[in-house]
């Protein structure tokens, strides 16, 4: 029988688990995941967290506490340093597998592996090899194993980027998955009547349900058509970026600021939501920099900040005020898909 | 150009110095006070880390003053302070200010670029005025380090009159713009301080605390609410864990005594945190267990609210604790920071360690 590891279903889980999860299973592990989020889990987090920790990490301490009672022999929380070169994830992902030893006491052992690109050379990182070093002896069968983890996790970028759901993906397959169906986005001019939104938030806020308070089914039957910051392409990101004086140094941070700039850039959308973790070190600033620059613009944009004590009935009515504002707003400028590409003078954003 | 520049404890009196020796005319923004950080709260991001509204508040006090650049340093991640700089422009920018804002962000190995970044500040001087503006600054802020090392060793026989004493160093070291004067006036300011403790027979053993955390809260008094002062006036020896020289030898200059002690805390954090995570974090786990392992009697860990690496550090620290037998405060500060509440904690967890140290005695 194979060990069994822990993958919390939190943080990256929604960025990397088809490729941990193919990686390892190549290699014989038996994967176990902790249930979704729920209330019970958010409260364990929160009582291990130090107060003023962003609710994602607080969350992500839960999921540790449910996976520490089903017996896996290992959990696996890498430390992600760097998924790529000139960028930083967050410094609390960099201390991440120390918080959780230090915070949650009695857990199975974790697994330690770095995730540093930054330097990154040929084609198997070291660390990955390391890893699969732990379950097998045969490096052919790990280079395998590692080709196999980075193919299904380039069809699910691609994935991503036409809408699909990540859980969707990862469970169901290509076939059955549900979408947001990028494409429709693309067509504006056929389909007037529909209210576009920009959703941008790090993918553990935009898809873990519990977190955003379901804020996507809320904003679709609300017939409202969704892009979130995850359906944007490596160029696209980058187009937005180049109105930027300074690199940024966040992966998250790009993924966000580029798509915004990119969606104020070409104007696709009516208006965006910003989803941010309420404590959120990078967002601070981020998101700051994305309202001015929407603000600037004249183009409506809602920041709705997620903790522990949002209450969903106030959410709903920020979110429902927003859209019944960007419906009068596109009823007074008809003509504002006419002038795509150019700043429409508008009156200042109420919100 | 009229330049001015962040606050942070003493630093101004270096960077004056700095520019005055370029040839600029240096407008410091008034003192951190209590309109500072309102100006600050009013106009940064909500969720911003408190350095980052102070020098908002700083800047916009100091354009009013008539600044027209602003001098900034930049970063290259993984914490916020990299990107300080950009949303300040923003901000400023939004609100209307005509401004020049000169970044010093790292060369990370494009020197040219980071010339030309430089190159207004240095207003046509040569290399060697450069030099020496430079290294007039650089004995500045030893200068300024040491006089405050010597405060911290004798402020608990007498905080009023020491403190008092220490003002007049620190603004004899802002007088003299010429490196002699400037180590007569350093070691009289030193001298003046030493004798408080040679007054004493050596009976009195005052407790010793040692604070660690992130260096602007360490660094700015109004921020950590005179944290040092009040530690003194309850008979305490404060240690800070580190100076701003210090921070320019680790990361700057690279000093070799230093990248020894930064050898020895990355080891002694090892059990705990092994690794960077941006700010001060790592420094504040390692310092504390290579200080827990000396004779003091108690931590205490200041940070900004929501600080991304001192959460990290908050939440590793309490296991040092624990190991070491150490009672450790985290002090989580921000705007709403009172005087009041404040205090009856610090004076509690004094108490806290004098009794303890009573029992072991
Ligand atoms: S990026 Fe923000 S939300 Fe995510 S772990 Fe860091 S501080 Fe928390
Ligand atoms: S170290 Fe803390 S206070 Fe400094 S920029 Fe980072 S989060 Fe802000």
């Amino acid at each position: 029988m194979g060990l069994k590891i822990g993958i919390p279903r939190a943080l990256l889980y929604y960025d990397y688990f088809l490729l941990w999860n193919t990686f390892l299973e190549s290699l014989g592990v038996e994967i176990v995941l902790s249930q979704k989020t729920n209330k019970d889990i958010v409260n364990n987090g929160i009582k291990s967290a130090v107060e003023e920790t962003c609710l994602p990490v607080k969350v992500f301490l839960g999921h540790v506490h449910n996976l520490a009672q089903k017996k896996v022999d290992y959990l696996f929380i890498p430390r992600y340093i760097s998924v790529e070169p000139r960028r930083f994830l967050c410094p609390k992902f960099m201390g991440l597998p120390y918080m959780i030893k230090h915070l949650i006491p009695g857990i199975p052992p974790v697994l330690n592996v770095d995730i540093d690109m930054r330097k990154q050379k040929g084609e198997l990182p070291v660390e990955m090899y390391r890893l699969g070093r732990l379950f097998t002896f045969n490096p052919w069968k790990i280079r395998m194993a590692y080709r196999l983890a980075r193919e299904n996790q380039k069809s699910f970028k691609k994935m991503m980027l036409q809408g699909f759901l990540p859980e969707e993906v990862f469970f169901n397959g290509t076939e059955k998955s549900k979408a947001l169906k990028r494409t429709v986005l693309k067509e504006n001019d056929q389909d007037r009547n529909v209210l576009r939104i920009g959703l941008i938030g790090h993918s553990y806020n935009l898809y873990d349900k519990y977190i955003n308070m379901n804020i996507l089914e809320k904003l679709q039957e609300m017939g409202v058509q969704i892009i979130t910051s995850k359906m944007f392409s490596e160029a696209e990101v980058n187009s937005g970026l180049k109105k930027l004086q300074k690199d940024i140094f966040w992966t998250f941070g790009k993924e966000t600021i580029g798509s915004a700039f990119y969606l104020l850039e070409e104007r696709i959308t009516h208006g965006i939501i910003l989803l941010v973790s309420f404590a959120c070190g990078p967002d601070s600033i981020i998101m700051d920099l994305i309202d001015r620059a929407y603000k600037r613009a004249g183009i409506p944009c809602l920041t709705l900040v997620l903790d522990e004590h949002s209450a969903e009935g106030g959410v709903i009515t920020r979110l429902e005020a927003f859209i019944e504002m960007l419906k009068w707003r596109k009823q007074k400028n008809e003509g504002y898909f006419s002038t795509h590409g150019k700043p429409v003078d508008c009156p200042e954003s109420p919100f | 150009m009229k330049v001015t520049f962040p606050h942070m404890g003493n630093l101004w009196i270096a960077l004056k110095a700095l520019f005055e020796k370029l040839g600029h005319e240096v407008i410091p923004p008034p003192p951190v006070t209590r309109n500072t950080i309102e100006l600050g709260v009013r106009y940064a991001p909500e969720f911003a880390c408190l350095p980052l509204k102070v020098n908002v508040g700083n800047f916009i006090e100091g354009l009013e003053k008539g600044a027209e650049t602003v001098v900034m340093l930049g970063g290259s991640g993984p914490c916020r302070f990299g990107y300080y700089a950009q949303v300040e422009r923003e901000i400023l920018k939004d609100l209307g200010y005509s401004f020049n804002i000169i970044v010093v962000d790292p060369p990370m190995g494009d020197w040219q670029r980071f010339l030309q970044d430089l190159q207004p500040l240095g207003n046509g001087c040569g290399w060697r005025e450069v030099w020496d503006a430079l290294t007039l600054a650089w004995e500045k802020i030893k200068a300024l380090d040491q006089i405050h090392r010597t405060l911290l060793k004798v402020q608990f026989y007498n905080p009023r009159v020491t403190w008092k004493c220490y003002d007049h160093a620190v603004k004899a070291i802002n007088g003299v713009d010429d490196k002699k004067l400037l180590q007569r006036a350093t070691s009289e300011g030193i001298r003046k301080l030493a004798l408080f403790s040679e007054n004493q027979n050596g009976t009195f053993a005052p407790l010793k605390i040692v604070i660690v955390g992130e260096v602007f809260m360490m660094w700015e008094p109004y921020v950590n609410l005179d944290l040092e002062k009040a530690l003194g006036g309850m008979g305490v020896e404060v240690i800070r864990s580190a100076y701003l020289s210090d921070w320019i030898c680790d990361n700057v200059l690279f000093n070799p005594r230093h990248m020894l002690r930064r050898i020895k805390f990355k080891k002694a954090a090892k059990p705990y945190l092994n690794c960077f995570i941006g700010g001060h974090g790592w420094e504040s786990v390692g310092e504390s267990v290579l200080y827990a392992r000396k004779k003091i009697d108690g931590i205490i860990h200041v940070l900004p609210f929501t600080c991304m690496p001192e959460i990290v550090a908050q939440s590793i620290l309490p296991a040092v604790s624990r190991d070491y037998h150490l009672p450790v405060l985290t002090l989580s500060l921000d705007e709403h920071s009172a005087q009041a509440g404040f205090l009856t904690r610090i004076e509690a967890f004094v108490d806290l360690i004098r009794e303890r140290k009573q029992i072991t005695a």
